[in-house]
């Protein structure tokens, strides 16, 4: 049994809140450039020259990306062998998202209850996924995600006759009809199967895989390019005006489901698609 | 780049064409969904509106808060179809320009003589243009969600966003 006290993990947390906000993944910048590359108009090679100078910016500056830092949510893989000390796991982490928000000067984006709608001030409470994995250590990932992405997220519980060429169908219908302005180019998250709750868990999950790494499993990962090219066919473009890369990435990740159902869920990222983990 | 100062003039806008590049001087105000909420209910009531709608722009916008030493935080465009329910009577009252992101609704895009853009071009998604951008604190919180809206910014030289349309036209302005 390893002891980690709660406030190692608040400031794990804490630091991984500004990291996230301000950092944007090296691999979702080299896709970024392979987009700018790629485009041949003025306007879509404009915006993403500014969205790459935006997080050279962000970095020097120590800024955030994005004035919407997002709602944070917060995956925790706890070993089974650990032994949190010292206080409440989840309190740990809602304080290390608290702390993180203020010193990192990052807008609380938070309303306490959806209808009366006044903000925590604080951008807690954050989303928490736990897991319990095997083994000692304890890994947290912080994924802010803003709204303008967030809103176009989709659930259709399609049933077996639908198939593939009904996931494709929900999926790129998703795409056109919020993708412009969700802040593309975007990656999009796919959940497939499971229950209409797993399903849109496994979408969000999909957006925290390496930009660049098609699914393991070689029928998805062909069936990925497929959604990709048939997106970045529908000419939204770079920031929605116009262009060949609507999306950098379309991660699947299947699971089983019942007899009876095709639940697929889509969850898109916006260009900053943010994320940063730590193992303790 | 088309140069634009505040008050917005009829004259002005309709000179525009979707596409083009423009740089505004003057006062742009910050409003987002509780913001025109707020606007929507006071018109409904009768009262007063914080600012003059007459020829405005309206910037949607909730920056990150300042850090030591600047004067703003991130800024950036939010959705404009959020808008898109309060934006027609705002526009008959004489609003003349929205700074946001994404597509309007046809209410929005038809009306003569109302320009909509989105993507800045230095002081744009996720970074606050410190130094050329200078928000006046509000008199008083306008919403209680905190960042729904803080109606006066005034722009010393507003660089900026690009990409919006003008006079029922979808393709995009863009402004510098």
């Amino acid at each position: 049994m390893r002891e980690l006290s709660v406030d190692q993990i608040s400031a794990a947390v804490s630091q991984l809140c500004i990291q996230a906000n301000r950092q944007l993944p090296t691999d979702v910048r080299a896709g970024l450039w392979a987009a700018l590359e790629a485009e041949d108009s003025f306007t879509a090679r404009d915006v993403l020259e500014q969205l790459l100078e935006n997080c050279a910016v962000a970095e020097r500056d120590g800024m955030a990306l994005c004035q919407d830092t997002g709602m944070a949510v917060v995956f925790c893989d706890l070993g089974q062998e650990v032994h949190v000390t010292g206080g409440a796991l989840e309190e740990a982490i809602q304080a290390g998202v608290r702390r993180g928000y203020r010193e990192g000067y990052l807008r609380p984006s938070v309303v306490a209850d959806p209808l009366q709608r006044v903000n925590t001030g604080d951008n807690t409470p954050a989303i928490v996924h736990y897991a319990i994995a095997p083994g000692d250590s304890l890994t947290l990932t912080v994924a802010p995600k803003g709204f303008g992405s967030e809103n176009g997220s989709a659930l259709k519980m399609l049933t077996p006759s639908d198939g593939w060429e009904g996931v494709q169908q929900f999926v790129i219908e998703t795409v056109a009809r919020v993708g412009a302005s969700a802040c593309p180019p975007l990656v999009v998250g796919v959940g497939l199967g499971g229950t209409s709750e797993k399903a849109v868990w496994l979408a969000k999950k999909a957006l925290l895989r390496e930009l660049t790494a098609a699914n393991p499993d070689p029928q998805y990962a062909a069936r990925e390019a497929e959604l990709l090219q048939a997106l970045n066919g529908l000419g939204i473009g770079p920031a929605g005006w116009g262009g060949h890369t609507t999306a950098l990435a379309v991660h699947i990740e299947p699971f089983p489901t019942h007899i009876a159902g095709l639940p697929v869920a889509v969850n898109l990222s916006c260009h900053a698609l943010r994320h940063a983990s730590v193992t303790l | 780049m088309i140069e634009i100062e505040t008050p917005f003039l009829a004259e002005a806008a309709r000179s525009l064409r979707a596409g083009e590049r423009v740089a505004i001087s003057g006062v742009v105000y910050t409003a987002r969904d509780a913001a025109h909420a707020r606007l929507l209910a006071l018109l409904d009531s009768n009262q007063p509106l914080p600012f003059p709608l007459t020829d405005s722009i309206i910037y949607y916008v909730g920056p990150c808060p300042p850090p030591p030493g600047q004067i703003i935080g991130s800024a950036g465009p939010t959705t404009s179809s959020r808008m898109d329910r309060y934006t027609p009577r705002l526009l008959q009252l004489g609003l003349r320009c929205m700074i946001g992101k994404g597509p309007r609704s046809a209410p929005v895009v038809a009306r003569p003589g109302a320009v909509w853009g989105g993507l800045f071009r230095r002081h744009r998604w996720g970074r606050g243009a410190a130094g050329q951008y200078h928000p006046q604190p509000a008199r008083d919180r306008f919403c209680r969600s905190g960042y729904g809206g803080c109606p006066r910014a005034g722009a010393g030289s507003f660089p900026g966003p690009g990409a919006g349309g003008c006079a029922g036209e979808h393709v995009p302005l863009i402004f510098y």
